[in-house]
């Protein structure tokens, strides 16, 4: 439901222009471009009681200032003028702008991962490659290795040399592969951890907003569910190649292989609650849902520092393990 | 086997071998490619988010950390790969000339057999043939 009058996108240019410069406009291609305009609309609404006759905070001139929720009027003052005159008053939410309510939303409208085009998608698959063919074909050719009486000589002894050091760097090289493979996605699935968490968030809020306006409660509390980003980061998930064959070479192989990847980690990360909104008052909301939109920005930041740091890990080992004996071989 | 040459081979074993490095060397030749393809220097640009908006940047920053660093591990195995396709390519020809030098010994055999068989037949002495 909209607010009263209202459709469920804002109406004013300049908070249009808000969701635009965010890119979660109705013209742009983010899911999450839906909620957003729904929430939008709400806030819009909240921020402008001028703009209608319902909810907003009336000051008392000497006494308090308080939520209301229709306008609230006082004897007009102007001689010769004999229409009531509204009470001052203020947005229930005017310590906030509708920027606000969307850094976390726009922090992650622009990153292209989820789509099996996404630049992620055949890496994860030439990784996941990487190491099988280390750790076949590599085996295969050490176990066909001639041995000093099947073929002597100069160029004999280096093909000897080399395939026993490259199976040195071939074996520590196949570990980070494989890690690596299963990290590739990760960035992806902090990115949709984080969109979805956010989507829920504002989905909640405007369910929140909507009883509050239409049941007038004396208290809400709507919960937040979503997934613990941080759980991607702990091992959680994995590069998923669906039982396909290595190595995974045609197009839609990868592809497939990519949004497995997807379908699997949505099976293992378990959804809990995140946030909630609530609280006797519009602000109490908007507070709410700020920390909760705080939280999952927190809990994705964490998530991506892991993430730095693990592919830091793996660069070191590389740096130790592999380089050393390869460099020989640069010719 | 032929040693005197100053290499000794033992053709079946230098085949199988041979065949497993040509196979080995195409297929680290296509991974390359592939490797290439899914470079993401390329378009490292649609991993980032938006930039310039003050409740994004903390997001942003992180991002770039990770796609940084996934690019340098990316480049570095990608690098690796090539040095290793580059080594079987040296094998592979090493196996090739093996084989040439093995085929112009057999050759010189040949030559040689055929030569003394000659001889045999009266058109030169032989060692058993006594005094001439």
């Amino acid at each position: 439901m909209a607010p009263p009058d209202r459709d469920d996108y804002p109406r004013r240019p300049d908070s249009r222009a808000v969701l635009e410069r965010r890119k979660i406009d109705s013209d742009a291609h983010s899911r999450m471009a839906h909620n957003a305009g729904r929430l939008a609309s709400w806030v819009e609404w909240l921020l402008h009681p001028e703009e209608h006759e319902f909810d907003r905070r009336v000051n008392y001139p000497g006494g308090p200032s308080m939520e209301v929720t229709e306008r609230v009027t006082k004897a007009n003052q102007t001689p010769g003028n004999f229409e009531p005159v509204d009470v001052p008053f203020e947005s229930v939410i005017a310590r906030f702008d509708l920027d606000q309510f969307f850094d976390g939303m726009a922090a992650f409208a622009t990153q292209e991962v989820e789509t099996p085009r996404s630049v992620l998608s055949p890496a994860a698959a030439a990784m996941k490659n990487v190491w099988w063919l280390g750790d076949k074909r590599m085996l295969e050719l050490v176990a066909k290795k001639p041995t000093e009486e099947q073929w002597s000589g100069t160029a004999a002894d280096k093909a000897r040399t080399f395939i026993e050091d490259v199976t040195t760097a071939v074996t520590q090289l196949n570990k980070i592969a494989e890690e690596f493979a299963d990290m590739v996605p990760r960035y992806a699935l902090i990115v949709k951890g984080a969109r979805d968490n956010l989507d829920r968030a504002a989905a909640e809020a405007v369910a929140a907003f909507e009883k509050k306006f239409s049941e007038r409660p004396p208290d809400i509390s709507v919960d937040i569910k979503g997934i613990v980003i941080a759980a991607i980061v702990a091992g959680a998930t994995a590069y998923a190649t669906g039982g396909l064959a290595l190595p995974l070479i045609k197009e839609a192989m990868i592809g497939a292989a990519w949004s497995k990847t997807f379908e699997e980690a949505a099976g293992i990360l378990e959804s809990k609650v995140r946030g909630h909104v609530g609280g006797p008052l519009w602000i109490d909301l908007a507070k709410t849902y700020m920390r909760t939109q705080a939280d999952i920005l927190a809990d994705a930041i964490r998530s991506l520092e892991i993430l730095a740091s693990d592919y830091q890990g793996l660069i070191g080992r590389f740096d130790t393990d592999v380089y050393p004996i390869l460099k020989n071989y640069v010719q | 086997v032929s040693e005197p040459w100053g290499f000794r081979v033992q053709l079946a074993s230098l085949e199988t071998f041979a065949e497993a490095v040509r196979t080995t060397r195409d297929e680290y030749a296509a991974m390359n490619g592939q490797l290439a393809a899914a470079d993401p220097a390329q378009r490292e640009a649609t991993l980032y988010g938006l930039v310039m908006l003050p409740g994004s940047r903390a997001v942003d920053e992180k991002c770039h950390a990770v796609v940084t660093a996934y690019k340098s591990l990316y480049s570095k195995v990608a690098w690796a790969q090539t040095v290793i396709k580059a080594q079987l390519d040296v094998i592979a020809a090493n196996v090739t000339e093996t084989h040439q030098l093995y085929s112009d010994v057999e050759t010189r055999h040949e030559a040689m057999f055929r030569g003394l068989l000659a001889g045999d037949l009266g058109e030169r002495p032989g060692p058993d043939d006594g005094p001439a």
